[in-house]
């Protein structure tokens, strides 16, 4: 069994998301992972990173660190900040069976993590925030 | 992202090719509100080439699908990829747009 693994740090500059996918896609071509995973990686990540830079932040610079690892024939991918303490996980989804005229335009990116991935978890340590999603390869 | 048009009779078909993510979204929610504007009332979106969609490109769907809603136009979708059929099912569009397997049963159903 195959392993790899890459680290990243991105700055807190929505910019980074195109970087972000291009080493993604790099990790996922080189180590064969399937295209609809990797699809579904690639939501994920843009969704939390998204999230992160928008709203983990009062100003300033931060660097947020991203490690892809490929072991057990999934995809592993840690998210940590060092922003505001703040669990996504706990948001509350929104009503995906609301007739239109009551749907929210957004507010969709964290039902699709947590329904796209195998696992997620999310835990506050050492002041940063640990958002760890799982994906088989 | 590349966007195509085709029309037949009064169903615009609208073709998106690449991906929708927070880079594209604003010039294809633009491009689809300004065919609002300009009087168009039936879509169809093919989405045989869309590589990529992000929850930012779901509100633009839905952007389109409310504003349609109320001037009673329609929208459907055709040709969903596997992994963005997914993607729609989790956010409950399934409800909110009629699928097809491809545009011509898209273009003969939305009528």
């Amino acid at each position: 069994m195959s392993s790899a693994r890459i680290v990243l740090k991105l700055k807190n500059d929505l910019g980074e998301i195109t970087r972000l996918t291009e080493e993604l896609e790099g990790f996922c071509e080189r180590n064969g992972v399937s295209s609809g995973s990797l699809m579904a990686l690639n939501l994920a990540l843009e969704e939390i990173v998204t999230n992160v830079i928008s709203y983990g932040f009062d100003g300033g610079e931060h660097e947020i660190d991203l490690e892809l690892l490929l072991a057990d024939g999934s995809v592993q991918a840690t998210v940590a900040d060092n922003g505001k303490a703040y669990d996504p996980l706990q948001r509350e989804d929104p009503n995906v069976n609301a007739p239109i005229e009551e749907r929210r335009v957004g507010g969709l990116g964290v039902l699709l993590v947590k329904r796209l991935m195998d696992h997620v978890t999310y835990a506050r340590t050492g002041g940063k925030n640990v958002l760890t999603i799982r994906k088989r390869a | 992202m590349h966007i195509s048009e085709e029309r037949i009779t009064e169903v615009l078909t609208i073709g998106l090719k690449g991906r929708l993510d927070a880079n594209t979204s604003k010039s294809v929610e633009e491009f689809l509100l300004k065919q609002i504007d300009a009087g168009e009332r039936v879509f169809v979106l093919d989405l045989t080439h869309l590589e990529y969609i992000s929850s930012v490109g779901l509100r633009v769907f839905m952007m389109a699908a409310k504003r349609l809603k109320v001037v009673q136009g329609k929208i459907v979708v055709c040709s969903l990829p596997g992994p963005i059929k997914e993607v729609f099912e989790i956010s409950g569009f399934t409800s909110l747009f009629a699928m097809f397997d491809d545009r011509d049963a898209a273009v003969k159903g939305v009528k």
